[in-house]
């Protein structure tokens, strides 16, 4: 029997997908729905006036079809959550609507709950309240150098800056990290300041939940990729059992890192109904999409590389400034990829958190390494230049043996293949080292390139396997399918470690009554929940005890011997990685071609080639477009995404810019597809975000090929690009 | 509230609403017809397009009450037996989380009818003059990505969409 | 959104009464539903206009093309009396929005929409003349980036959005108006206004006026015309510069030029001493830089969109050699 792993399978929800048959949060039919429209603060600090906040609930409240405004006056108190929760993850540690005060623009004030949409909308729009508005730190320029407020609330509002120690739970993952001499030696230098503004993850399907109590007994259907944190956060919130929420997240339209923890307005949802004592549905706006649900924050990186004359680096500093809001944790880990990317005998990196009067930020794809690689792969183009040693040329030159950090080995690395495939492929060698020295048509063509790498990385996962006397194995967890293709691959993980054909085989997800899964983040979950649904797999053959490979042979099997289905139903659990085993780590190499049209500043990305070695491809079909998808992702990160805030108030003003179909390139994906059991035991290490590490630095490194200007701030815009208007013509 | 008479995937439909309803919200939450998505609801995205009497638009910049009367397809429409746009659709994975999905395929499927009818779009200018008078000969490249750029995809599967449509177009 | 009455209206004369009577006139609503889902525009009762019969499209008796206002963007972008003799229409229509949105949106509508400055767009931005007079003007020290070069005044700087009429400006189209005093047609030169004191006024219609049609002279200068629209992406999204240009060359020397910019003031910008410049003129980069300076003459740049002078010479240069190719 061919295995299934390796093989270009359709998706397997993709039917419903055409049809329109797939389900997401907000596609969910309950009887006696009501909806439930948020309303948020206009300004970024300061307090609602209690006068003004009774009349403007009074004022809703009395609309036609409201049956309930929920506010900081009437809120249950929600209960805050324990500090191993918001001490090193973006979880607020402020309960919503706990007060009247007021945190950054966006934040929730209330919530109108009607019998229709239009109703709760129009009644939501009612509402104005009187401000006292109060000085905002908008920008970490704001909080450098100022005196520091005290904390407020127990802890719960925090101002000031601070210096994380490690990225999340991890604690080999140093933020503040040096090795070597302690002073930079002399040799080729390059020092610049780069800058990211703040993204926005963008998934077309907005943040939905709809909330049901039954009894005791809570019930969420919610747009999520959390679903075992989200129940323990909930939980929390609410002050119940765990085992009292039940979280269902069938599929999510879309995630790149948000919807992975418990946003402010889920828990007011779950609040509002049992308020009301009716399901009730909350769709976020997509205006609310921006502040609600996380972003990744801005980012002023000072970065610095020096080198001997043959490009050998000498010393790596990467020294970042980033921000995060004044109610929960986080910090872009933009330094942790310049710890071991590059041979470097002296590192030193550093990270700054400034805390300001704005939303939460959180993960987005590529977390650390898609601001903080466009800065180390911009600045070692700039030190090819400056050695007159080609780009790829020098990080060949520069590929360390191991993870100096650790010291440790990684479990598998073919970067120089990705490297040297890429750059054959591309026809990177015809490349003239010199700037403005292509043109085609009248315009500038310029070719970059940069290297692709990301963590390999694993956590313990539930999978449970049930067995149906019609022959049909059923693997299960609470894990999500948020358009990576998960319940594809696990489906062909599961035929081939049970050695059944594909056909008689599913893997359902999105019911916290599976059993748990970590967050589908981080690239992680195929060799998560792939490594438990190999495990129940593998054992699932063993318990059968004899050799089958067809559905109807199976069904013959089961209607001999009943009993077996229940000892062929049951469930796993898988662990973490080896800890003191090698590093997984993904690595990989993207060039492109950009043509920048000078005379009305139109840069247009026309090729791609990219390589990547991220171990074991199960999925040829899926990963090709999930690398596809990463890599137009970085190029909206490069040339358009920038939330536009008024900087006076804080406020959003105009709209996000994503790429059309008209701004992709054409693609050429290589994989190097060999496996890599160091990480997992399906020789997996994740595919989802490394397609974006280090895109925008190759499109800005093209872009200065084309054109002699060295970007340093993201997004390029056409004003950087524009050629100043010549009253003679050019001889 | 008001009366309002559509025919939606060939049923008539006779529905009393809020003056206010857009076609979307009344696909979705009325008759529980969730294939359209809602992705922004300001006409910014393309995940809510439908065809009214034949012409694919945004459902959520469409009040109900202006099209009274009007024949609505949405996805769900086409029935059980999946046509060549979906077929092309699961074949080349012109999708990944599926969201924007159903707004893909009824522009796809309208950018075929267009093609076919003559019509223009922005990229046909870049041909030779003939081709605005009479119409593109090919549905290149080009022309599939201007004439389906009012539908985001934010997972990036564009270049499957497209490979998707070329194979249902050959 | 605030609850309004709707009516269907059944003829323009009905149509006219309801708006005379407060009605605000609703046809594809692209632009309409959603100020007024943002609560920008709250009208009490509106009169749908989507039944009038104004879609044709038809030869005028001086050898030029009426376009009823009831057109849909695609219905005129893809007549064959508009590609067969106002390409440069044809093309600006299409350059606009998406094909979803022009198949909603009607030509009528097109000249209506309001500007996209998002100070306007947003209500919880207390200082927009515009939507609010006398409250100020947010753009003038804050984001401008998209704003107006030209035209603009110390009450407001907004721009307007529409590519079609930046064509229509190049054109010389006429707008014929029905309203409750009669019949008129409105150079469109004369249909948009600029901000003054009084930037709550887009245009010139007065009270109750429907537009009913498009009138297009006939033209010589189909065989060598361009729009050309710069944008942030490469598709859907609004100008910051856009180029209708239109020259009717003889012998390779211009005798007749039409140059209107768009993205760059409340109404489409057109100097006639930048057209009289090519009148005569060889068809010449040095000709097409000298209309470009002309056209840009008397530039008000704002803090953040300086970048708009050059890019619309650049433009202009770049259209005009588009045209003649």
């Amino acid at each position: 029997m061919t295995p299934a792993v390796g093989r270009p399978v359709d998706r397997i929800e993709g039917r419903d997908k055409v049809t329109g048959a797939a389900r997401y949060a907000a596609d969910t039919v309950i009887d006696g729905v009501v909806h439930a429209v948020l309303v948020q603060s206009t300004i970024a600090k300061g307090r609602v006036t209690a006068e003004s906040m009774a009349a403007a609930a009074a004022t809703a409240a009395a609309a036609p079809g409201v049956l309930h405004v929920l506010t900081p006056l009437n809120c249950p108190p929600l209960h805050v959550l324990p500090v191993d929760m918001t001490w090193d993850l973006p979880l607020e540690r402020r309960p919503p609507l706990s007060d009247l005060t007021v945190q950054h623009v966006g934040q929730h004030l209330a919530v109108v709950i009607a019998d229709t949409p239009e109703r709760a909308a129009d009644a939501a729009a009612l509402m104005s309240f009187d401000y006292l508005a109060e000085p905002a730190q908008l920008g970490a320029a704001d909080v450098l150098g100022r005196p520091v407020p005290a904390d407020e609330k127990d802890g719960q509002i925090r101002y000031g800056t601070y210096r994380p120690d490690h990225f999340v739970k991890l604690d080999e993952e140093k933020l503040q990290d040096s090795r070597g001499a302690a002073d930079e030696p002399d040799g080729i230098r390059i020092a610049a300041r780069f800058t990211t503004p703040v993204n926005a993850h963008y998934p077309i399907e907005l943040s939905a939940t709809v909330a049901h109590w039954d009894g005791d007994m809570l019930t969420v259907h919610d747009s999520t990729r959390w679903i075992t944190g989200e129940r323990r956060a909930l939980a929390a919130y609410l002050g119940i059992a765990q085992d009292r929420v039940r979280i269902l997240s069938p599929l999510v339209g879309g995630a790149f890192g948000s919807k992975s923890f418990l946003w402010m307005h889920v828990v007011l949802c779950a609040v509002a109904a049992r308020q009301v004592g009716r399901p009730v549905k909350l769709v976020l706006t997509r205006n609310q999409m921006f502040s609600s649900t996380g972003h990744r924050p801005r980012t002023e990186q000072q970065v610095a590389l020096v080198s001997q004359a043959d490009g050998s680096l000498l010393s790596t500093e990467q020294h970042t400034l980033t921000e995060t809001s004044t109610v929960a944790h986080f910090c872009e880990p933009v330094g942790l990829t310049a710890r071991f990317l590059y041979q470097s005998p002296r590192m030193v990196v550093s990270h700054t958190v400034a805390r300001i009067n704005a939303p939460t930020p959180c993960f987005m794809r590529g977390p650390g390494e898609a601001p903080g690689m466009f800065a180390l792969e911009v600045a070692m183009d700039e030190l090819a230049e400056a050695t007159g040693i080609d780009p790829v040329t020098l990080r060949l030159r520069n590929d360390p043996a191991c993870d100096q950090p650790s010291g440790r080995a990684w479990s598998g690395k073919h970067l120089r293949d990705c490297y040297l495939q890429g750059a054959e492929r591309f026809g990177w060698w015809q490349r003239p080292a010199a700037p403005r020295a292509m043109r085609r048509n009248g315009i500038q063509v310029g070719w970059g390139m940069a290297t692709a790498s990301y963590p390999g990385r694993r956590m313990a996962s539930g999978c449970r396997v049930v067995t149906t006397r019609d022959g049909q194995i059923r693997f299960a967890a609470a894990t999500h399918e948020i358009g990576t293709g998960v319940r594809t691959v696990m489906a062909q993980v599961g035929a081939d470690a049970a050695g059944m054909p594909l056909d008689a085989v599913t893997f359902e997800s999105g019911d916290s009554l599976f059993p748990d899964a970590p967050y589908s983040g981080a690239s992680q979950t195929t060799a998560t929940v792939g490594s438990a649904v190999e495990l129940a797999g593998r054992q699932w053959r063993q318990r059968l005890g004899r050799a089958v490979t067809s559905v109807a042979e199976l069904r013959d099997v089961l209607d001999a011997d009943p009993e077996l289905c229940e000892r062929l139903t049951f469930t796993v659990t898988s662990g973490g990685p080896d800890e003191t085993g090698p590093l997984s780590q993904s690595f990989g190499a993207h060039f492109c071609e950009v043509e920048v049209d000078e005379e009305i500043g139109r840069a247009s990305v026309t090729r791609w080639t990219a390589v990547m070695d991220c171990g074991r491809v199960l999925n040829p079909k899926l990963a090709a477009n999930q690398v596809m998808g990463g890599i137009t992702f970085g190029l909206g990160m490069a040339l358009l995404e920038q939330v536009p805030y008024d900087e006076h108030t804080g406020q959003l003003i105009g709209e996000y810019y994503l790429p059309t179909h008209a701004d992709r390139p054409d693609f050429d994906i290589t994989f190097i597809d060999v496996p890599d059991y160091g990480l997992d035991p399906i020789g997996v290490r994740g595919i989802g975000e490394i397609g974006t590490c280090g895109v925008p630095a190759a499109i800005a490194n093209a872009v200065h090929h084309a054109t002699g200007k060295r970007l340093r701030d993201l997004p390029i815009t056409l004003e950087s690009l524009l050629q100043p208007f010549e009253p003679e013509p050019a001889s | 509230m008001t009366d309002l008479h559509l025919t939606v995937n060939g049923t008539p439909q006779r529905l009393s609403a809020d003056i206010r309803s857009t076609l979307l919200d009344l696909l979705r939450e009325r008759l529980g017809l969730t294939g359209t998505k809602k992705g922004c609801d300001h006409g910014l995205c393309g995940a809510c397009t439908v065809t009214v009497d034949g012409e694919r638009v945004l459902s959520c910049l469409t009040l109900a009450a202006s099209i009274d009367g009007a024949a609505v397809e949405t996805i769900e429409g086409a029935g059980a037996e999946l046509d060549t746009v979906q077929c092309a659709f699961i074949r080349h994975d012109g999708f990944q989380c599926g969201y924007c999905t159903s707004g893909q395929i009824t522009s796809a499927r309208s950018v075929l009818r267009e093609f076919a009818r003559g019509d223009l779009s922005a990229a046909s200018f870049d041909g030779c003059r003939g081709t605005v008078t009479d119409g593109p000969q090919q549905l290149s490249d080009e022309e599939i990505r201007e004439r389906m750029a009012g539908n985001i995809c934010r997972c990036g599967a564009y270049a499957n969409i497209v490979s998707a449509i070329k194979d249902a177009a050959s | 959104m605030k609850t309004f009455a709707f009516e269907h209206a059944d003829t323009v004369d009905g149509a006219v009464r309801s708006a005379a009577a407060g009605a605000r006139y609703y046809a594809g609503g692209t632009n309409l539903l959603d100020l007024m889902k943002l609560g920008v525009e709250t009208p009490g009762a509106l009169v749908d206009i989507g039944r009038l019969d104004l879609g044709a499209i038809t030869p005028t008796e001086d050898g030029g093309v009426l376009i009823g206002a009831g057109a849909t963007n695609s219905a005129a972008a893809n007549d064959p009396l508009i590609r067969g003799h106002y390409p440069m229409l044809s093309q600006a229509i299409l350059s606009g929005a998406t094909t979803q949105i022009r198949n909603m949106a009607t030509v009528g509508g097109n000249l209506l929409q309001r500007t996209r400055c998002p100070y306007f767009m947003d209500p919880s931005f207390a200082h927009c003349n515009k939507r609010d007079p006398g409250s100020g003007c947010a753009a003038l020290q804050g984001f401008n980036r998209e704003h107006a070069l030209f035209g603009a005044s110390a009450a407001c700087v907004a721009v307007h959005p529409s590519d079609m009429a930046v064509a229509l400006a190049a054109l010389d189209a006429r707008v014929h108006v029905h309203g409750p005093d009669g019949v008129r047609a409105v150079p469109i030169e004369e249909f948009f206004a600029l901000p003054g004191e009084s930037p709550e006024r887009d245009n010139t219609l007065r009270a109750a006026e429907l537009i009913t049609g498009i009138a297009l002279p006939p033209s010589t200068l189909a065989r060598n015309s361009w729009y050309l629209k710069v944008r942030d992406r490469h598709s859907y999204a609004f100008a910051l510069v856009s180029v209708a240009a239109g020259l009717d060359v003889i012998d390779g020397v211009i005798v007749a030029a039409a140059l209107a910019l768009g993205g760059v003031a409340a109404t489409p910008w057109r100097v006639a001493a930048a057209e009289e410049s090519l009148i005569g003129a060889p068809v010449t980069d040095a000709a097409f830089r000298t209309a470009a300076e002309l056209i840009t003459a008397g530039a008000a740049p704002l803090a953040q969109n300086g970048f708009k002078v050059d890019l619309a010479r650049n433009s202009v240069v770049r259209a005009l050699r588009r045209a003649v190719e």
